[in-house]
């Protein structure tokens, strides 16, 4: 009985540290911003301030539940020690939302502020992450009026961005992977509305795609050219592509919920070849224009019509990947890897030079589905529509 | 002191005086003379303005006396089947011989016995017996007309069911055996009688079924309550105290219910029932931690129904027990495991709180803990004061005084609700209890020290024994067949067999082949 009694509680005093730390003694970072100034390294946090937050107490409303804190240090461990002093609470990074990079740092190189982001274990590795247009820390001061704090507005806009959110985690893995250059979306602080409308709120988008070529940005790609990307990289969520009538005049938007992209190679030699087909799943969503696609005909024209918008901006973004950033962000290394492990050994030591002539053959497959809805232009009189 | 009559001294009934410093006059035997015997009698019930003398003549013009204790006896009786037959016996057959036994020839009452001593006397007259007394004989005429108004059968208050049984026991011990032999109508079903407590002489009856429980284990039992040497048992928790394996746990090793049909189920699967006169809770046991988990509607109901019901009881038993100690090592240690939001508006919440929340989670389950004592406690009239304050003051104002942040009014209640879906009170007490440690060891070690609470409390319950048969017995050690009735219930065709352990040789209790898809005859 006593031995018992002794083993058992052994076990409480002799497994290590005592952490003890009450709730409202911490101070939890929502988001972290990262910008170089010179040769130090700027780290803006956004700390939340419980008390503005409106629990039981009924003293919300005045304040917005945040505040930024910002320090320069030779490392971002260092800058981040530098906020706490100014802090009574201990931080805590455990629920940080977002992590942001000033495009300045990204073209310099991410690779040595990833250590701090994975070393402790307070770190969650699926913080989000985006790179800005400028600097970072102004992301953190936006209004973004809809959610509790801009940083978690950032956090859902790159989760409905892709259909696997592209977090620390995601990052890394591309930094670290052979054969695939990693792919940050770009941030950008815009007005809610026109100054002539009224007192424009400061909002938050994602204007297009950071491209890295290793951990350094080269470059971005932004419009319709984003859209093709994530469609060839498999991670449509829901995709909108316009194309103007094949007869008659304006517009028609499609909207594509369902897609399946594949990359498949062929080597000869160093001579690469990659077989790109995809299928997309859409539906007609608006129809700005005097064209009624109401039969067969009509919507085999406009999924060809589609299909050729594809391959045509598809071949456009290769040629800026390609020739211009040199940044392998599709995979294809990866992807010959997975599927010609030998070729790949053979080709990775020289796959920089390789890269840009890598040819690709485009086939798609549009279709458009939901047949049955009202395709014909709503607003027109029978007479103006043109049918195929 | 002359020493005539029958067996001198001799304590004969079964009524077996436990201990007493042996004063002669309850040895002494009864003198012939009369006028003698009533001032022995009026020695020993000195004080007792209950007990009702009452001086008649029978046969012969013999002097007698009748006594017994008022209210404890059927007035009427007395009155019916004894006064009037030996009075009129007398007038009628004024020459007549001497009564040698009024209870064979005069008195018509059921149950009648002879005593030679004081002892006996007066042990019959505390059992609501009838004693007579008559000139020139030393022997005494006992009566039983046990009577005196009681509860009668009633809707069990503890115990309550949608479907069932709506008897419960009463404090009538008789009454409490009749309501079980109503559901086992054989002479398997055995009652071996018990007299405990010097003082309050408590009937008490070991109950069981011959075939089904475990001889060794009823050895036991008829042992430890032979063994029992107290001034007084006034409730089936003395028993129970005084023959458990484990005073020092905090878990019940007994069961205790109002319910003839809980009873009857728990001798079928071979356990022993005790019942206390006096007290509507009789005691089963051996029992097991999943037995207490069980209500009795859990078989009444359709399986479905039952099966739903229990792993809800056992979802919320881990409420009970661990939702304050998470919550607040959660909130103290492991601020990381929530989601960001719920940590935020945690975090708001307790803004105002001066207190840390090991403090405030024990300032508000010990709030509740006295609100649901006093609710139990305080008179009817009053009890809605009470529930009115309670909401108001350890719900709203607290909140809104900034000294309790909300999420824990709302775990406190939680835990409140999920300790009372537990059907055993005793086991909800004890579940009660056991949340503080966890609660404490929370608050000062995390997460860590739920586990290390949990581990020992799991030892415990390892090393726990009712009657010497394991406390998780069934699942620790582990016996398949008994699966079809601890976390779920099986429907009742599936249950071929009693649970093992209790029961081992017979424990079939049904024919196979009964299964749930009769089909209906051809032609419809």
């Amino acid at each position: 009985m006593t031995v018992t009694a002794i083993v058992l509680i052994c076990p409480v005093f002799l497994s290590g540290c005592w952490d003890r730390k009450e709730i409202n003694d911490i101070a939890f970072i929502l988001g972290t911003a990262v910008d170089k100034e010179g040769s130090k390294y700027r780290t803006s946090v956004q700390i939340a301030v419980p008390k503005e937050l409106g629990g039981s107490i009924g003293k919300s409303g005045g304040g917005k539940g945040w505040y930024i804190e910002s320090k320069l240090g030779k490392t971002v461990r260092l800058s981040s020690l530098e906020i706490q002093r100014n802090n009574s609470r201990t931080i805590n990074f455990s629920n940080r939302r977002s992590l942001i990079i000033g495009d300045e740092l990204a073209r310099e190189g991410i690779s040595p502020i990833m250590d701090v982001f994975t070393r402790t274990l307070q770190n969650r590795l699926q913080s989000m992450m985006a790179v800005t247009e400028g600097s970072a820390y102004k992301i953190l001061d936006t209004d973004a009026p809809i959610e509790q704090f801009p940083t978690e507005m950032v956090r859902e806009l790159i989760m409905n961005f892709t259909k696997e959110a592209i977090s620390i985690k995601s990052v890394l893995n591309a930094l670290l992977s052979d054969g695939i250059d990693p792919v940050l979306p770009l941030l950008k602080v815009d007005d809610s509305v026109p100054s002539k409308v009224g007192e424009p709120m400061k909002n938050l988008r994602i204007v297009g795609l950071a491209i890295f070529k290793g951990d350094r940005m080269v470059g971005t790609l932004k419009g319709d050219m984003v859209k093709i990307m994530i469609l060839s990289m498999n991670q449509n969520r829901n995709t909108e592509m316009s194309i103007p009538a094949p007869e008659g005049e304006g517009d028609l938007v499609f909207l594509f919920k369902d897609s399946n992209a594949r990359f498949v190679p062929t080597i000869h030699g160093d001579d690469v070849t990659m077989k790109f087909h995809i299928r997309m799943e859409g539906s007609l969503v608006e129809n700005a224009s005097n064209f009624s696609p109401t039969n067969e005909v009509g919507m085999r024209k406009l999924e060809q019509l589609l299909g050729d918008k594809v391959r045509k901006d598809l071949i456009e973004v290769l040629d800026i990947l390609q020739n211009e950033y040199h940044a392998d962000s599709l995979g294809f290394g990866e992807i010959i890897h997975q599927h010609k492990p030998k070729e790949w050994d053979r080709l990775s030591s020289r796959w920089k030079d390789i890269y840009p002539h890598v040819k690709v053959e485009i086939e798609t497959d549009v279709q458009l589905k939901t047949v049955g809805q009202a395709l014909k232009p709503m607003g027109l009189p029978q007479e103006e529509i043109i049918h195929d | 002191m002359s020493k005539s009559g029958g067996s001198q001294g001799l304590i004969s009934t079964g009524n077996v005086m436990l201990g007493l410093p042996s004063p002669p006059i309850e040895e002494e035997p009864l003198q012939k003379d009369l006028a003698r015997n009533i001032e022995t009698l009026k020695k020993i019930f000195a004080d007792c303005s209950d007990i009702v003398y009452r001086n008649i003549q029978v046969a012969q013009g013999q002097d007698a006396i009748l006594f017994y204790i008022e209210g404890i006896v059927f007035a009427q009786e007395i009155e019916a089947q004894m006064l009037k037959p030996l009075i009129i016996g007398y007038v009628e057959n004024e020459d007549g011989d001497s009564i040698e036994s009024p209870q064979n020839t005069r008195v018509s009452l059921l149950q009648a016995s002879k005593a030679t001593t004081w002892g006996d006397i007066i042990t019959a007259v505390i059992n609501s017996c009838v004693v007579l007394l008559i000139e020139g004989t030393a022997e005494a005429h006992i009566f039983n007309v046990r009577g005196g108004l009681r509860r009668g059968v009633e809707e069990p208050q503890t115990e309550s069911v949608i479907r069932g049984p709506k008897e419960g026991f009463t404090e009538t011990l008789r009454l409490n055996t009749a309501l079980i032999r109503f559901k086992l109508k054989t002479p398997k079903l055995k009652m071996v009688n018990f007299v405990i407590g010097e003082e309050t002489k408590t009937d008490i009856v070991l109950s069981y079924i011959e075939g089904l429980v475990d001889p060794k284990q009823l050895r036991d039992v008829t042992k430890r309550l032979k063994d029992i040497k107290i001034d007084g048992i006034l409730e089936s928790g003395y028993i129970e105290e005084l023959i458990e394996d484990h005073p020092y746990s905090p878990f019940p090793q007994m069961q205790y219910t109002e319910r003839p049909d809980t009873v009857a189920a728990q001798l079928l699967e071979g356990a022993f029932a005790i019942v206390v006169d006096g007290t509507p809770f009789v005691l089963i046991g051996p029992v097991s931690l999943w037995q207490l988990m069980q209500a009795s509607e859990d078989y009444y109901e359709r399986f479905f129904i039952s099966n739903f019901v229990r792993l809800l009881r056992y979802f919320f038993v881990l409420i009970a027990i661990f939702l304050p100690g998470l919550y607040i090592a959660v909130v103290t240690f492991h601020q990381d495991m929530l989601p960001s939001r719920l940590i935020l508006s945690i975090a708001a919440a307790r803004e105002a709180v001066p207190f840390p929340v090991l403090v405030e989670a024990l300032m508000m389950e010990v709030a509740f803990e006295a609100l649901r004592e006093a609710g139990i406690r305080l008179p009817k009239t009053v009890g809605q004061a009470v529930s009115i304050l309670g909401a108001l003051v350890i719900g709203q104002a607290a909140v809104e005084a900034g000294i309790v942040s909300a999420p824990m009014v709302i775990i406190v209640s939680l835990t409140g609700i999920a300790s009372f879906t537990i059907p055993r009170f005793n086991l909800a007490i004890a579940v009660r209890l056991l949340r503080f440690p966890f609660m404490i060891m929370a608050g000062i070690f995390g997460l860590f020290g739920i586990v290390i609470t949990f581990v020992w409390i799991l030892v415990h319950l390892s090393q726990l024994t009712s009657f010497g048969r394991p406390y998780l017995e069934g699942v620790s050690p582990y016996y398949k067949k008994n699966q079809k009735d601890v976390f779920i219930r099986m429907p009742w065709w599936k249950m071929i067999h009693r649970p093992q352990g209790t029961t081992k040789e017979n424990n079939k209790r049904m024919e196979k082949g009964i299964n749930g898809t009769p089909k209906p005859e051809k032609g419809w």
